[in-house]
């Protein structure tokens, strides 16, 4: 590659292939190269088959200026010579790159090294992609606004929706009503405690007070069955599609012993509806609202149904108990409720059946009237709430003083059932297990026929 | 001067015939053309180079219908007079 051949090159390669001697092999070839100058100055051209076409061109006599000096001189007119390349000569030689040919470009084709481009063009181009980015820029910030709204007011816009319409409201109500449902079990937990004292909060607060003589009668109800109540009550309310402050209105005098927290609860949402009319605009334009509380309901309502497949022990076992005296407390708030109500009361009375119910009977009086006077919304909500606290809430604070009995593991029977049937609630089976290391190796399978001994507990 | 009459004119001062002559250049130029591909440069004392150069893609515009094209880089033969030659047609 890149060798410098002379002519002695030539005559070595040319006698080789011909079995002619080198000297005459020189001769020819001096004498080739040497006709061609000649013809070129007798008849300024010469045709070379294989090899091209050399020119005498003439060249005009032209006005130049000399670059150091600054001076004007005049280029004499010459002629020189011009070599073109014979067409298969031209071809042979390039050959490497015969496969590239000639592309029309597109208009919008931009190259980096493309010296040709005007600068307008270029202008331009840059104009519409600032403009596109721009645009871009634009319907980026406006859905991002959209989203804030919908995030920081994820809670108002809940409530907002049930403004709107009163089947999104479940998810407010489900707020309020577990807000509702906090205080009340607490108020449950620390008149259980001082269970002389009952008798006269209740008479005290007679006037609204239908949660609290549920508590009375809460004893020993499981705080599972409750959660399910509550989702059915919101079901009910949805379904009957009442305006969510007439709820609201029963809800907070119902709770009496709350009334703190549930006047909080009432504050935020009340706060929170103004927030909602403003974006009230915003969020009628945005579907997403809408869908997200459907869902939630939807999810809410699956919920339920599943914690009904799952527990229906809680449910089907109280009934056996059932105390003459329950029946009638239990009976006369159900009636005034909707269809859907009677099922929940349903289950209130079995919480209420459950062993340490006895307690439960005095209430039973005052709930009625405190019933008949709270509107039939409000009735679903205090009964429910009332059974959730029961005798053992905290499976943590108990302590094991004794054996209380001894018991046998029926087929298809769990500790958790056991732990039911004994202390009212599944919560207690820890301490059975811990009670019986040896005959309980593995809490999670306990073959039917054990003999276990239940323990005795006393709170600490 | 075309290829026919080079032939007979060289032919005539060499003493050969013209078949042989065209025979002989033939193969020069072919042994030429060789060396060339492969990149030699072909440097004739008193006439002047032959040499391949390649000459680099480009974009041309037609000037009449303003259409862009993409010539795509080449290999092309470039004959370089000496300076003898070149005084001598001065």
């Amino acid at each position: 590659m890149n060798e410098r051949l002379t002519i002695q090159d030539l005559t070595d390669l040319l006698a080789a292939k011909h079995s002619m001697t080198k000297k005459d092999a020189e001769a020819f070839v001096k004498e080739f190269f040497l006709l061609i100058e000649q013809a070129l100055e007798n008849e300024k051209t010469v045709k070379i088959k294989g090899l091209g076409t050399f020119k005498l061109i003439d060249v005009d006599s032209r006005e130049s200026v000399n670059v150091n000096t600054g001076e004007r001189f005049q280029i004499k007119g010459h002629t020189k010579v011009s070599f073109s390349p014979d067409t298969n000569l031209r071809d042979t030689i390039n050959k490497p790159f015969a496969h590239f040919e000639t592309v029309v470009l597109n208009e919008n084709t931009i190259l980096e090294d493309t010296p040709i481009e005007d600068t307008e063009e270029e202008e331009a181009e840059e104009e519409t992609s600032a403009q596109t980015v721009l645009n871009e820029v634009g319907e980026g910030t406006a859905p991002l606004v959209t989203e804030e709204y919908e995030s920081t007011d994820d809670e108002l816009s809940e409530k907002e929706l049930i403004q709107e319409e009163q089947i999104t409201a479940q998810p407010s109500m489900k707020d309020s009503i577990e807000e509702s449902i906090e205080p009340s079990s607490h108020v449950g937990l620390k008149e259980t405690s001082t269970e002389t004292d009952i008798e006269e909060k209740v008479e005290q607060l007679k006037g609204e007070e239908v949660p609290e003589e549920e508590v009375a009668i809460v004893e020993q109800a499981p705080a599972v069955p409750i959660i399910e109540e509550k989702e059915e009550i919101t079901a009910e309310k949805i379904i009957e599609q009442e305006p969510v402050k007439a709820n609201l209105q029963p809800v907070a005098p119902i709770i009496p012993s709350a009334k703190k927290e549930t006047i909080k609860s009432v504050n935020l949402e009340q706060v929170s509806q103004p927030t909602s009319k403003k974006t009230a605009s915003v969020k009628e334009k945005s579907p997403v609202p809408y869908l997200i509380a459907v869902i939630v309901i939807v999810l809410l309502l699956c919920g339920g149904v599943i914690l009904f497949i799952y527990y229906p022990d809680l449910f089907s076992s109280s009934p056996d108990k059932n105390t003459l005296d329950m029946p009638p407390v239990t009976t006369q708030p159900v009636q005034p409720e909707t269809q859907l109500s009677d099922t929940i009361e349903q289950k209130d009375t079995i919480k209420e059946i459950t062993p340490d119910a006895p307690k439960v009977v005095t209430p039973t009086s005052p709930v009625a009237q405190k019933e008949e006077t709270v509107p039939a919304k409000a009735e679903p909500q205090p009964a429910p709430r009332q059974p959730a606290t029961s005798v053992y809430l905290d499976s943590a604070s108990y302590k094991i003083t004794g054996t209380k009995t001894k018991y046998t593991i029926k087929e298809g029977e769990t500790l958790t059932k056991v732990s039911l049937r004994f202390y009212g609630t599944k919560a207690m089976w820890p301490y059975i297990v811990k009670h019986n290391p040896k005959a309980i190796k593995n809490p999670n399978n306990v073959p039917y026929g054990t003999i276990i001994e239940i323990p005795e507990l006393t709170k600490e | 001067m075309n290829n026919k009459e080079f032939t007979s004119e060289l032919a005539e001062r060499l003493g050969y015939t013209i078949k042989d002559t065209s025979e002989l250049m033939s193969s020069l130029l072919s042994c030429m053309t060789q060396e060339l591909e492969e990149g030699n440069v072909i440097a004739v004392q008193g006439f002047g180079s032959f040499e391949v150069k390649k000459k680099a893609e480009r974009i041309s515009i037609n000037p009449a219908s303003k259409q862009r094209m993409l010539v795509p880089p080449k290999l092309v033969l470039s004959y370089r007079p000496s300076n003898t030659l070149k005084d001598k047609f001065k």
